[in-house]
């Protein structure tokens, strides 16, 4: 059966976890704030632009969609917003099927590229937004002004959107985005074209999401950046989630020490190094030990101070998201585990 | 519910009013009305502003005041302002509306909001027509106005233009939409809607003259006929009377001829002949217009059937114009008839021919029956029937858009 209807999961699951409908409810209804399966989408016939995507975000986190241009996170995003229909999907979003209504007055959403009204204003274009997301009168005046302040928009309010900069564009559509106080916020390239305060702004306004027990979906290029507040990420390329998890998770088997000493004429660094830990890797000054374990490093340490050679640094390393992310694109390789299956006890520091 | 709808109408509103042209339209509009107070009718002519133009056909004394200003309001203010400048006026500001939602970027926006893509259409098509219909409420209550002012007269019954022209507008309006919707390019649509404007515009045109060609041309055939029979009737009166055992002289077998032919001839040698020859000419005439007859019956059958299905704007319009006119009782037939006879003159073979006094009363006997008969063709093609048809058209595009726009990806 290819597309599974959400009644029936709500009806599997409950038999399921017999004796504790609570958790049964939040964990299908409540529990993820998206939970798809085999989302695909062709556009016309050439076009295979999503080839069975199962992405499931948390309440609560902030998840990182990544990908090359072209591989189909927009797709994904317009799909479970309704904005475009997929060719087959199942699944949910805050507990209603994707295509319903019903969940998108509590999802915020911000399109990549939006073009608002240009003859409103800031204030009202989030007025108008809010109208259609079916909120009072009263609340939406409130919330503009509250939510123009976050975006650091107050001076700029009256001033028509036609005459806004990209980046004052940018965090008006963050704004709108937050205008219905949604329980998950699905932001397509949130920083592009804003300075850098604006985007530690923005960050801070995801990590106050967070805090507040929402879902943001994030899709972006500027890794550093999603590595920065991302809880969990998603690789997608070529239309299939490659990789899926904790960033710490799938860096985990890059971890290793790093030893840089000091260059000297006549040092054989790996013979030095080769008696002590025959695994190390050595690269001009630098030692790499592949394992993260700091006692492990304690005999090579020793042995390179017993030849006399000068230690500059010493510290742990793992692959950044950016690494992750080439390596994903370029093998398409799957890289650690996928599905979001995080240790506990692995914290970031 | 109430909500939504509101933001959509209110700031469909906004996008107009955010448009040049949207108050110049408006401006001209009520230069228009500045026009209408400006002519009046005084005791010895037409008057404007406060000059006085001395038309002994035209004063107080031969046109009642509240003709004059019904007939102003329908001539200028109906039949040119809002039936033509004006309808292209309302189209180019409002074509923008829809490729504008639908463009790269704002349609995300609207779409990922819980309202359903038919009501968000429908509700901006409704938006549209409504601001078109506030521009033309305007444009008539400020003509009763200025006319009541002016004029003294109170005519509250200009106001059905407003449902009226908004009822044409949306007929093109509908076609502005499908385009829009599918192309994407507000240009686009504005070219299409034009073109399917002087499309429509042209089959009705076409349909008046094939309804002229359809009953000069039975005329025609009635006489052609009547000229068969008779030359027959001659044929078989000159064989009896050349028959052996008749009487041989000749002005008795005229004399024997039916009187009414009118055609002259002389018994002489040869005119059995001749006699002949003039029949199957006649014949032959006969039946190229008995193949006219049906030409021109597959034309018009092919005609009424688009005509039918297509919006009808221009006998909307008339219609409108009609109604105002009947409602001040002005006396426009005359005038309408000699346009008429203008149309059946050009179709006319004999035009420019010298006519001799009989043939040119004849001639306007003709011209008359060809009047009224298209007349009364039109008669049967009720208000009911134009707008019944025009309305389903626009219901058909409507749907065709709403059901595009369901299932399109953006
Ligand atoms: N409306 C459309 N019609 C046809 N093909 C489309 C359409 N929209 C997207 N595509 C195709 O679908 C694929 C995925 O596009 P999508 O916009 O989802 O990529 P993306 O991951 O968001 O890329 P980017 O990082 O550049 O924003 C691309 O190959 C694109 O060409
Ligand atoms: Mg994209």
């Amino acid at each position: 059966m290819a597309l599974i209807n959400g009644a029936a999961i709500d009806a599997v699951a409950g038999n399921g976890s017999a004796g504790n409908g609570v958790v049964t409810r939040s964990a299908v209804g409540d529990g993820a704030a998206i939970d798809v399966r085999g989302v695909e989408k062709r556009y016309g016939r050439r076009v295979h632009a999503l080839k069975g995507v199962d992405l499931r975000v948390e309440r609560g986190e902030i998840f990182g969609l990544l990908g090359p241009n072209g591989a189909g996170k927009s797709t994904l995003v317009k799909v479970l917003m309704r904005v475009i229909r997929a060719t087959r999907v199942s699944g949910h979003m805050l507990g209603c099927r994707i295509g319903d209504a019903g969940a998108l007055s509590r999802v915020g959403y911000l399109p990549e590229h939006h073009r608002f009204p240009e003859y409103l204003n800031g204030r009202q274009v989030l007025d108008y937004f809010g109208a259609l997301l079916k909120m009072p009168r009263r609340e939406r005046a409130r919330r503009a002004v509250e939510l123009l302040g976050q975006v650091g928009l107050s001076r700029w309010d009256r001033m028509l959107v036609r005459k806004y900069s990209k980046g004052m564009r940018q965090r008006l559509g963050i704004a709108q985005s937050l205008m219905n106080d949604p329980e998950l916020v699905l932001l397509d390239e949130p920083t592009d074209g804003v300075d850098p305060v604006g985007r530690r702004e923005i960050r801070s306004v995801l990590i106050e999401q967070r805090r507040q027990g929402r879902a943001v979906l994030v899709n972006s290029h500027i890794l550093s950046e999603l590595e920065m507040v991302t809880d969990r990420v998603a690789i997608m390329v070529g239309g299939v989630v490659v990789t899926q998890g904790k960033i710490e998770d799938l860096t985990r088997r890059t971890r290793r020490y790093v030893i840089e000493v000091e260059g000297r004429a006549g040092l054989d660094l790996a013979a030095v190094v080769g008696r002590a830990a025959p695994s190390a890797r050595v690269e001009g000054v630098r030692v790499e030990l592949g394992d993260v374990d700091p006692g492990a490093a304690q005999p090579v340490i020793d042995a390179l101070r017993a030849a006399g050679v000068v230690l500059v640094r010493v510290w742990a390393e793992r692959d950044s998201l950016e690494d992750l992310f080439m390596r994903a694109v370029d093998g398409r390789e799957a890289v650690g585990a996928s599905g979001g299956g995080a240790s506990p006890q692995e914290a970031r520091a | 519910m109430i909500t939504q709808t509101w933001a959509i109408v209110w700031d469909t509103f906004r996008e107009l009013r955010s448009r040049r042209l949207w108050w110049l339209t408006l401006g001209l509009s009520l230069l228009v009305v500045g026009v209408f107070g400006a002519i009046g009718l005084g005791e010895r002519g037409l008057t404007f502003l406060w000059w006085e133009l001395e038309t002994p056909f035209l004063n107080k004394q031969t046109v009642g005041v509240r003709d004059f200003y019904t007939n102003i309001f329908v001539q200028f203010g109906v039949a040119w302002w809002l039936g033509w400048l004006g309808l292209i006026l309302a189209l180019m500001s409002t074509a923008s509306i829809v490729p504008d939602m639908v463009s790269a970027g704002s349609i995300e926006l609207v779409l990922s909001k819980p309202i359903g893509r038919w009501r968000l259409l429908l509700t901006k098509y409704a938006g549209a027509l409504g601001f078109v219909g506030v521009q033309v409420l305007v444009f008539a209550a400020a003509s009763i106005l200025v006319i009541g002012v002016r004029g003294g007269v109170w005519l509250p019954g200009l106001l059905i233009a407003v449902p009226l022209v908004v009822g044409v507008f949306s007929m093109l309006y509908c076609v502005c939409v499908l385009t829009g919707l599918l192309t994407r390019s507000t240009l686009a649509a504005l070219v299409i809607t034009a073109l399917f404007w002087g499309f429509v515009s042209l089959l009705s045109t076409a349909y008046t003259g094939t309804e002229f060609f359809r009953e000069v041309n039975a005329l025609n055939l009635e006489s052609q006929g009547r000229r068969v029979e008779r030359l027959r009737a001659q044929r078989a009166a000159l064989e009896e009377s050349q028959a052996p055992g008749a009487d041989g002289d000749g002005p008795a077998g005229q004399a024997q001829l039916p009187e009414e032919t009118g055609e002259r001839w002389d018994l002489g040698p040869g005119e059995a002949e001749r006699l002949a020859e003039r029949l199957r000419e006649a014949e032959a005439e006969l039946a190229r217009v008995e193949e006219n007859r049906r030409l021109i019956g597959r034309v018009e059958w092919w005609l009424r059937a688009s005509i039918t299905a297509l919006p009808k704007t221009g006998r909307a319009i008339e219609m409108m114009t009609g109604w105002l006119e009947s409602e001040a009782q002005v006396a426009q037939r005359e005038q309408r008839q000699s346009e008429g006879q203008d149309l059946v003159g050009a179709f006319d073979p004999n035009r420019g021919r010298p006519q001799s006094p009989e043939e040119e009363a004849e001639e306007r006997r003709r011209e008359r029956v060809i009047e009224a008969r298209v007349v009364s063709a039109r008669r049967e093609q009720s208000a009911w029937w134009v707008l019944g048809t025009s309305g389903a058209f626009n219901a058909a595009v409507l749907l065709v858009a709403c059901w595009r726009f369901g299932r399109r990806d953006f």
